[in-house]
């Protein structure tokens, strides 16, 4: 079970209408995943369940082979969960806030204090360290909290939409910072709505719509042996009735 | 391109698509669409409730000036002389209410130009941007005067009904008034935000608006606690001020040189404040980076990082903690009440008691449903059992540390009352914390000015909460068995909190 970084059996979830309706995900470990799909089709609402942010109605979820539900602790300390909004707290800096998100999944402080300054020098933040985050751009702030999420380590880093308000150069620095994360062993999911980050980053691409899998596989196998590009292909299955 | 949609066409719309232009309504880009839109958006900024609610809330606040200003008037509709010391005290109310007006003005001026962002929208529109300005800086004054208006307007109309045609000029004070202060606001709040930016304009501005705000409160009750200070203060506002000082009072009771000389320094004060906008246009602001020399630490558990967290966003928020203390000012009059009698170690303990239960209040909605990263601390290894206690005890130390002193004083005066007030005041502090978790919605910190106005119901219960439970330490420290009465109200208080908590 360990190489499985995530194992999603029958996951439903309701609210007005099924968001989440009999869905079968796995992700391996060391693996970069990309979720996709139309807007509303449960990409959010599955990751949610699986960082322990909401409770699905049947299913199960395992991280590592963890139970996300019956250990939702233990569950949580391997998981980094970056919402597409990135929500900080204003009165805090960056620096502070690395430290207060590494005090809560309880990183030894020097430890912790020698990750933030790497983050930070990945991240281009020396600048904004010390000021308050209410002062930092969208792109800043996204930033900020990347770098909350990879402070303390997670083997499953979980990602909504991490490029939405990023410039390219911010964008290539968290691409090249996740495509590290993933050489160095870890496992990343990430949901996004630009095709060529997909394209260009995921080891395998899952395509989701009206909460179920509707197609998985690497760039190749979802091509066939055609030559069709993602958004293509994307755009067909999407639509498809 | 997207096949199916055209760009531009000049084939008329669809009757259904077509927006509707009433008779009359001013037409779109014109000052008076301009103001209406303004003012459209003062409105709603002002409650999340239903446009029928609003309403209606409003209706039945104006019923209380309506028969209050009617029965006035008719008490006063045979007065033909004033009674001394009325032009003294006409002058003192309108120099406050000009200082009020000042405060309300600042703020509206800070949303308006700089909190809303749709300066630049309005001024990327194929417009006049002198239009859009002006029509900014009438909906302030508009803004900033028509409460004030309202509540005198019954008055003045039932007396002029009555023959005292000339006090229309109170109403008509008021107007100008709210044009000086918007005026004076203008200069004020521009300046502020030029030399501190908008975040530290508008804390300097609450600051201000709280600590006069509290002051008014205090000085309204003080004939409560110093009736000798009051009556003297009273009668040094009956002297009539030297000219021109008494003008305010003059032209409030409709002499026309004063009233024409007010009307236009409000109209040259306008013209001002106008090409102040306009300069406010094209300068920046301060930055505010407010770059932080000595960044926190946070150790120990992760609970203990969360409490140091909460702590210190509170700590960092003058802006909010200026904003509970307004909050906290509207309860002065609670607290003249718990001292009508005159102060006693009993009542010090009831004082005491409300104080620490609302304002645990007003901290319990920042820490619990102020929360500003919500997935973050959710996403943590942390029980939320304990995220949820640590956050009850962010909302209940602050006020309790404040009240070690206090308590301590009243413990010279009568030791069973320092107790009562020891042991009630967490107990206060604990139930008004609680009621905001289960009973208040999770909403960004900064919506916290407005929380008050989100829910009447739930404003209400707090006071009913927090006021049983000082009830209960008067009775308490008199001995009376009724104690249990107030107690059994708290319980039902929060009782009902419980049941209709928010899941």
């Amino acid at each position: 079970m360990e190489d499985l970084a995530l194992a999603v059996t029958a996951l439903r979830k309701r609210f007005l209408a099924p968001a989440v309706d009999g869905l079968d995900l796995t992700v391996r470990a060391g693996e970069l995943y990309a979720l996709l799909g139309p807007n509303g089709a449960g990409k959010t609402t599955t990751l949610r369940m699986v960082a322990g942010l909401a409770a699905p109605d049947s299913g199960s979820i395992r991280v590592f082979g963890r139970d996300v539900l019956a250990d939702p602790i233990g569950a949580k300390r391997l998981i980094a969960w970056l919402p597409d909004e990135p929500l900080l707290y204003d009165k805090l800096s960056p620096e502070e806030y690395l430290a207060f998100v590494a005090g809560l999944w309880a990183v030894p402080a020097e430890i912790a204090a020698a990750r933030a300054e790497t983050l930070i020098a990945d991240l281009g933040l020396e600048a904004q360290r010390r000021v308050r985050c209410e002062t930092l751009s969208r792109g800043q702030k996204q930033k900020v909290a990347l770098a909350g999420a990879l402070i303390h380590d997670p083997r499953l880093l979980i990602l909504d939409e991490p490029l939405t308000g990023l410039d390219a150069a911010a964008a290539r620095q968290v691409k090249d910072l996740l495509l590290a994360r993933v050489a160095a062993g870890g496992t990343v999911i990430l949901t996004t709505h630009i095709l060529e980050v997909a394209e260009r980053l995921a080891s395998r691409i899952g395509i989701i719509r009206a909460g179920r899998l509707i197609a998985e596989g690497t760039l190749d196998e979802l091509r066939a042996g055609g030559d069709a590009s993602l958004e293509t292909l994307f755009l067909a299955l999407a639509s498809a009735a | 391109m997207s096949a199916g949609l055209p760009l531009a066409t000049n084939a008329p719309l669809p009757a259904r698509a077509r927006p509707r232009q009433a008779a009359g309504w001013p037409a779109p880009g014109s000052t008076a669409w301009l103001i209406a839109h303004e003012l459209r958006l003062v409105w709603r900024e002002g409650s999340r409730a239903g446009r029928a609610l609003r309403i209606g809330a409003l209706l039945f606040l104006l019923l209380l000036p309506v028969g209050g200003g009617i029965a006035l008037a008719w008490q006063w509709r045979d007065v033909t002389v004033l009674p001394p010391g009325t032009i003294g005290l006409l002058a003192a109310g309108w120099y406050g209410l000009l200082v009020l007006l000042l405060s309300a003005a600042s703020m509206h001026v800070l949303r308006v130009f700089h909190d809303r962002g749709d300066l630049d929208l309005l001024l990327a529109a194929p417009l006049p941007p002198e239009r859009v300005l002006a029509a900014k800086a009438v909906a302030v004054q508009i803004a900033v005067g028509t409460p004030m208006l309202a509540i005198s307007l019954p008055f003045v109309l039932a007396s002029m009904f009555f023959g005292h045609v000339g006090w229309i000029g109170i109403t008509l004070m008021i107007a100008i008034g709210a044009a000086l202060a918007s005026a004076a606001a203008f200069v004020i709040a521009g300046g502020l935000f030029r030399r501190w930016g908008a975040r530290r304009a508008r804390m300097i501005i609450q600051v201000a608006s709280g600590v006069f705000g509290v002051s008014l409160g205090v000085a309204g009750q003080s004939a409560s606690f110093a009736p000798a200070w009051f009556r003297g203060t009273l009668d040094w506002l009956r002297q009539p001020p030297l000219p021109p000082f008494d003008w305010p009072a003059e032209a409030a009771l409709g002499a026309p040189v004063p009233l024409l000389a007010f009307a236009l320094l409000a109209w040259g004060a306008t013209r001002a404040s106008a090409r102040e906008a306009a300069d406010q246009m094209g300068a920046g602001s301060a930055a505010d980076s407010l770059s932080l020399a000595r960044p926190a630490r946070f150790g120990g558990s992760p609970a203990r990082v969360l409490l140091d967290k909460e702590l210190r966003l509170l700590a960092r928020d003058p802006e909010l903690l200026a904003t509970v203390l307004l909050q906290m000012a509207y309860m002065i009059p609670a607290f003249g009440l718990i001292f009508a009698g005159g102060a006693s170690p009993g009542r010090l303990a009831a004082a005491v008691v409300l104080f620490a239960g609302l304002l645990a209040a007003s901290l319990g909605w920042i820490t619990i449903c102020g929360e500003d990263a919500p997935d973050l601390v959710a996403a943590a290894p942390l029980p939320a059992v304990t995220v949820y206690r640590v956050k009850l005890a962010a909302a209940c130390l602050p006020p309790l540390a404040l009240l070690v002193v206090p308590i301590a004083g009243i413990a010279l005066l009568s030791p069973v009352a320092a107790l009562v007030a020891a042991v009630l005041a967490p107990v206060a502090a604990l139930c008004g914390a609680l009621q905001q978790g289960w009973a208040a919605k999770p909403q960004p910190r900064r919506a916290f000015y407005r929380r008050q106005r989100g829910s009447l119901l739930l404003a209400l219960s707090e006071y009913a909460l927090s006021g049983a439970l000082s009830t209960a330490a008067v009775l308490l420290v008199a001995g009376s068995p009724w104690a249990g009465v107030p107690f059994g109200v708290a319980a039902l208080v929060l009782a009902i909190a419980w049941m209709t908590r928010l899941r």
